[in-house]
């Protein structure tokens, strides 16, 4: 029997600790950050939630075993990440944010960083560790791989002292979550990515840094006000002369590689957080529409147009969860090579629940404007899924084209489990000048 | 000084039960779990442990193989190990009792924790049962419970109010929900219960009276009940009509 939906005896208990944390200890903290007009406080209340998600293993359990983790499948990941976004998906992305810092040290880096790094994160006797993942750019990011103008999406630049065996980084990131850390002087670590060399455009010249708290020459800006995911805190950081030692630097020249890779892999995940949230609206609204009347003689279910409505955003929610757990599978069976397929169930999932939670609006009227009812934020949250980890326009259809136009691709990869190579080739394709590159930029 | 602690699997409190056409109860599908109130004796011999008054925690379930997921439960949240009784048919307390019995002796058991009742059956009567096969002093309905060596002390809540019972151990407590608040299962534990052993042992293997003295001859679904009604009129009217019509004063 192969293809088995059923969870094992450790899924439903994963699940039944997700939801129970979901609802009684993140839901009521979720309510009050959302409304807090201050974005660094708003986060900063999360924290309690953190420490108790982090003692139950939702912060770094999804790590290699042999690195400090439990060695959870990504599948077992799907599973609490849909509960967890039922109550919150902002504070969900923080715990994600820590793998999409580390899990790249993991593929890329060396022995003793990922026993050093891994370890410190998996092993805080406080219960707090944070690592950002400190990629995205002011001026966009999206075409990082475009190589036209040279240093293009990614400009901060690292510069090997020689002398001192430092790298030196300097420049500005904006959007990165986690990095400005519980108090904005820093997360545990941030793994930041650096053009190595200014002179290079494009997919080359990339590296990967992991500069710790208290490194000097690292400036945390208030974090970004923004509408939604209002939980997860979107930083603004300038590196000016920060220095870090030779060791910590990995992937140098492939730091391409590894931001398709990393976005791949959390591809899925962002892709259940949109199911965990469309899941919320459409149970809150099925609950409506039966004690709802809109001033008519019976609950608003009986009507033929909410009846059908709410039948399609069930099948959309089924058709998105199931994209996100075989995608999952897919991770835990070929070493997280999952560029296209990754984006292709962040895409699909992301789009489709915010259309689902728009027809929940439609569904419930008016009142779905009433901050009072919990379907305004489902609408703000769900808006977050196309756009963020990689946007579904900038960046990740664009992976799924390149590794479809290469001439080994083969089409069946997918539903017939084969792994897909990825090659430096598929990336950043057709991210290429039109005329004058030089004319059409700003 | 080990405890025993039982961990039966029923159906989960949040879903609804229904009746199949023809009259039976239908809950083979259903999502199930482990006994709330056995979830509070597990949790509580798990802090005895942590505290140092208990030296390993075994956990016992009855029924088919699909209640090793209930012991699985209990032994991520710290539970040492546990055993499985298998049998086809469900047993009456009494048997129950007599099982526990007989495994407290093999394991040389100094304390049993059990729920002060299952959800499904509402019995109440395996604890009592035990104690009295064991000759053991029993604490029912704990809300609290003290160990200091072999001195036991326990407040147990009823409609009348606060009896406390202060023992000697060997004994027998049955808990309510009150005593404390179960804790989440972390996923450290829930993947550390995997290699925990689980014993298996056949009911008809074991040296258990498992007669049967008494049998459900049919479950019907209760009548539907009239849905509330509104009223408009004075409090004298309201009153009136609670005491002629309803009958309730």
């Amino acid at each position: 029997m192969a293809i088995d939906f059923t969870l094992t005896s450790e899924q439903k208990q994963i699940q039944r600790t997700a939801r129970q944390f979901a609802k009684e200890v993140l839901e009521p903290i979720a309510r009050k950050a959302d409304k807090e007009p201050d974005t660094q406080k708003a986060f900063q209340m999360t924290k309690p939630a953190y420490v108790e998600a982090y003692k139950l293993g939702f912060a770094t359990g999804y790590f290699p075993k042999e690195y400090g983790g439990l060695g959870l499948s990504h599948v077992d990941f799907m599973i609490a990440a849909e509960e967890i976004c039922m109550a919150d998906p902002g504070f969900a992305a923080t715990l994600l944010v820590n793998g999409l810092a580390l899990m790249p040290v993991y593929w890329f880096g060396s022995e003793a960083q990922k026993k050093k790094w891994m370890g410190a994160a998996t092993d805080d006797s406080r219960c707090e560790y944070l690592a950002g993942w400190t990629v995205s750019e002011p001026g966009g990011t999206a075409n990082f791989d475009h190589p036209g103008a040279a240093p293009a999406g990614v400009k901060v630049s690292a510069e090997f002292d020689a002398k001192n065996g430092e790298w030196v980084l300097n420049g500005t990131k904006y959007w990165p979550t986690n990095a400005g850390g519980w108090d904005l002087k820093g997360a545990d670590i941030n793994v930041v990515t650096a053009r190595v060399d200014k002179s290079k455009g494009g997919k080359e010249g990339i590296g990967c840094f992991i500069v710790p708290r208290g490194t000097p020459g690292v400036r945390f800006n208030q974090p970004i006000d923004t509408v939604a995911h209002r939980l997860d805190q979107n930083n603004w950081v300038e590196f000016e002369g920060a220095r870090v030692p030779a060791d910590n630097a990995f992937a140098v020249g492939d730091g391409d590689l590894v931001i398709a890779k990393a976005f791949g892999w959390s591809g899925p995940v962002a892709g259940i957080a949109a199911v965990g949230v469309a899941r919320a609206a459409y149970e809150w609204t099925l609950d409506f529409t039966k004690n709802y009347t809109g001033g008519g003689d019976k609950p608003i279910i009986n009507y033929q147009n909410v009846g059908y409505m709410l039948s399609d955003v069930a099948m959309k929610i089924e058709a998105a969860r199931y994209m996100c757990w075989k995608c999952a599978h897919y991770i835990d069976q070929h070493h997280a090579e999952a560029q296209a397929f990754g984006a292709m169930a962040k895409i699909f999932a992301g789009e489709l629940m915010h259309e689902a939670v728009f027809k929940c609006m439609q569904i419930v009227g008016v009142n779905a404007l009433d901050r009072n009812n919990p379907i305004e934020k489902y609408a703000r949250d769900s808006m977050v899924f196309p756009l963020y980890d990689a946007g579904n326009m900038g960046m990740q259809r664009r992976k799924i084209w390149g590794v479809m136009a290469d001439p080994g691709f083969n089409p069946r990869a997918f539903a017939e489990n084969e792994p897909i190579a990825y090659k430096k080739s598929m990336g950043g394709y057709g991210a290429m000048s039109m005329g004058s590159a030089a004319a059409n930029t700003r | 000084m080990k405890i025993l602690v039982t961990a039966k699997r029923v159906v989960d409190p949040y879903v609804r039960i229904r009746f199949a056409a023809n009259g039976e109860l239908q809950v083979a599908d259903l999502k199930h779990g482990v006994n709330p109130f056995d979830e509070v004796a597990i949790e509580e011999a798990v802090r005895l442990k942590e505290k140092g008054a208990a030296g390993e925690v075994i956990a016992v379930a009855i029924g088919t193989e699909q209640s090793e997921e209930s012991l699985r439960a209990a032994l991520a949240v710290g539970v040492d190990r546990a055993i499985l009784v298998l049998c086809e048919r469900n047993v009456e307390p009494l048997t129950v009792a007599r099982i526990l019995a007989h495994l407290v002796e093999r394991e040389g058991i100094g304390l049993v924790i059990l729920g002060k009742q299952a959800i499904d059956g509402d019995s109440s009567q395996v604890g009592a049962m035990l104690a009295g096969l064991m000759q053991w002093p029993q604490a029912t309905a704990a809300a609290k419970i003290e160990l200091d060596g072999t001195a036991l002390r326990a407040t147990c809540e009823g409609d009348a109010g606060a009896v406390h019972v202060s023992c000697e151990l060997p004994a027998v407590v049955t808990v309510d929900l009150r005593l404390n608040t179960p804790r989440y299962a972390a996923l450290p534990g829930i993947m550390r219960a995997k290699k925990k052993p689980v014993d298996r042992l056949r009911l008809a293997d074991l040296p258990v009276d498992a007669s049967v003295h008494s049998a459900i001859r049919s479950i019907r679904e209760p009548q539907p009940r009239s849905t509330t009604c509104h009223m408009a009129g004075s409090a004298e009217e309201l009153a009136g009509l609670l005491k002629q019509k309803e009958k309730v004063i």
